[in-house]
């Protein structure tokens, strides 16, 4: 197995633990808070879906970091300015600082579980979307209506469920 | 570039990551209301460590190789300022991380039992390990656009 196979399964891994996880925490959460509380055992669930959502996180910045050593020595240093990756890049800081911010209760319940999930699944989309032709203000642009989009979804879900806010 | 320098390349990115995800990791683990002193000392240590190596194998890499060969190359490119603005930030911020990195790591280790009882103790400690990562992390960024930049 050469190195960029190597570095596009555990990129693969990474981005697949981390958009599962993403979206399995939303349906235990939104499962969870129905009757109103989290029992010990949905607690667990959550934890370890939390657990794996990290490791993916990991797997994926090891291996991204990875490409970017591949990119510098084999002579391909152009593809470390391409806007898809500038964006993925700034799609996964916002990952980061968003988990700060949720661990120190900073952020809004709507707006948490919407940013997490879209940021998953952009940071999917882009790496699979090879003939994608966008700037970095229009993938951007697209990113962040696309949070207030599964915002939005999400609050019809949650009233549907009979959540409170 | 020799096999050793590729090798000094790789140490570099690789410990500095390390040293970034662990500080991240201490940041999280210190915002939860009960932490394990055990796990924090243990990744104070690791990122200590990290960056120290990381200074070590990027400072002979910039000797050897960067100021000869990559340097002449960014700065007759198209992207001049990825050395004289960013590059020149890079290497001065740089040398912050592993003393702050001391600093945090020895606050744990002769301090660690007061930072559960004493938030006026905790307060700077988090500000602390947040900064070093927040810095940790712009140094990464300041890597991709430099390594972009040698073309």
């Amino acid at each position: 197995m050469d190195w960029k196979t190597f570095l596009t399964v555990f990129h693969v891994i990474g981005t697949a633990l981390g958009v599962g996880g993403a979206t399995f925490a939303e349906f235990f959460y939104l499962k969870s808070v129905r009757d109103g509380a989290v029992d010990p055992m949905e607690d667990g669930v959550l934890k370890i879906t939390f657990y794996v959502l990290r490791i993916g996180m990991i797997f994926l910045v090891l291996s991204g970091f990875g490409f970017l050593l591949f990119y510098r020595l084999t002579g391909q240093e152009a593809s470390l300015y391409n806007p898809k990756f500038l964006a993925k890049l700034t799609i996964i800081l916002i990952l980061f600082l968003g988990a700060i911010f949720w661990q120190a209760k900073k952020v809004p319940l709507w707006l948490g579980g919407a940013g997490s999930l879209t940021s998953w699944y952009a940071a999917l989309i882009l790496g699979v979307w090879r003939g994608l032709e966008a700037s970095y203000l229009n993938i951007m642009l697209f990113y962040f209506l696309a949070v207030l989009f599964i915002a939005f979804l999400l609050g019809i879900l949650r009233k549907l469920a009979g959540i409170k806010p | 570039m020799s096999l050793l320098l590729r090798y000094n390349l790789i140490g570099h990115v690789v410990l500095g990551l390390l040293g970034v995800i662990v500080f991240y990791a201490a940041w999280l683990a210190l915002l939860k209301q009960n932490f394990s002193l055990k796990f924090l000392r243990f990744l104070s240590g690791a990122g200590l460590t990290f960056f120290l190596l990381s200074l070590l194998s990027g400072g002979y890499y910039y000797v050897q190789h960067y100021g000869n060969v990559v340097k002449p190359i960014i700065k007759a490119g198209r992207y001049p300022w990825a050395h004289s603005v960013i590059m020149e930030t890079k290497e001065h911020v740089f040398l912050f991380l592993p003393f702050l990195a001391a600093v945090v790591f020895l606050v744990f280790w002769l301090l660690g039992e007061r930072i559960g009882e004493e938030p006026k103790l905790k307060r700077p400690l988090v500000f602390l390990v947040g900064l070093i990562a927040v810095l940790g992390i712009a140094i990464l960024m300041a890597g991709i656009t430099i390594s972009g930049a040698a073309r």
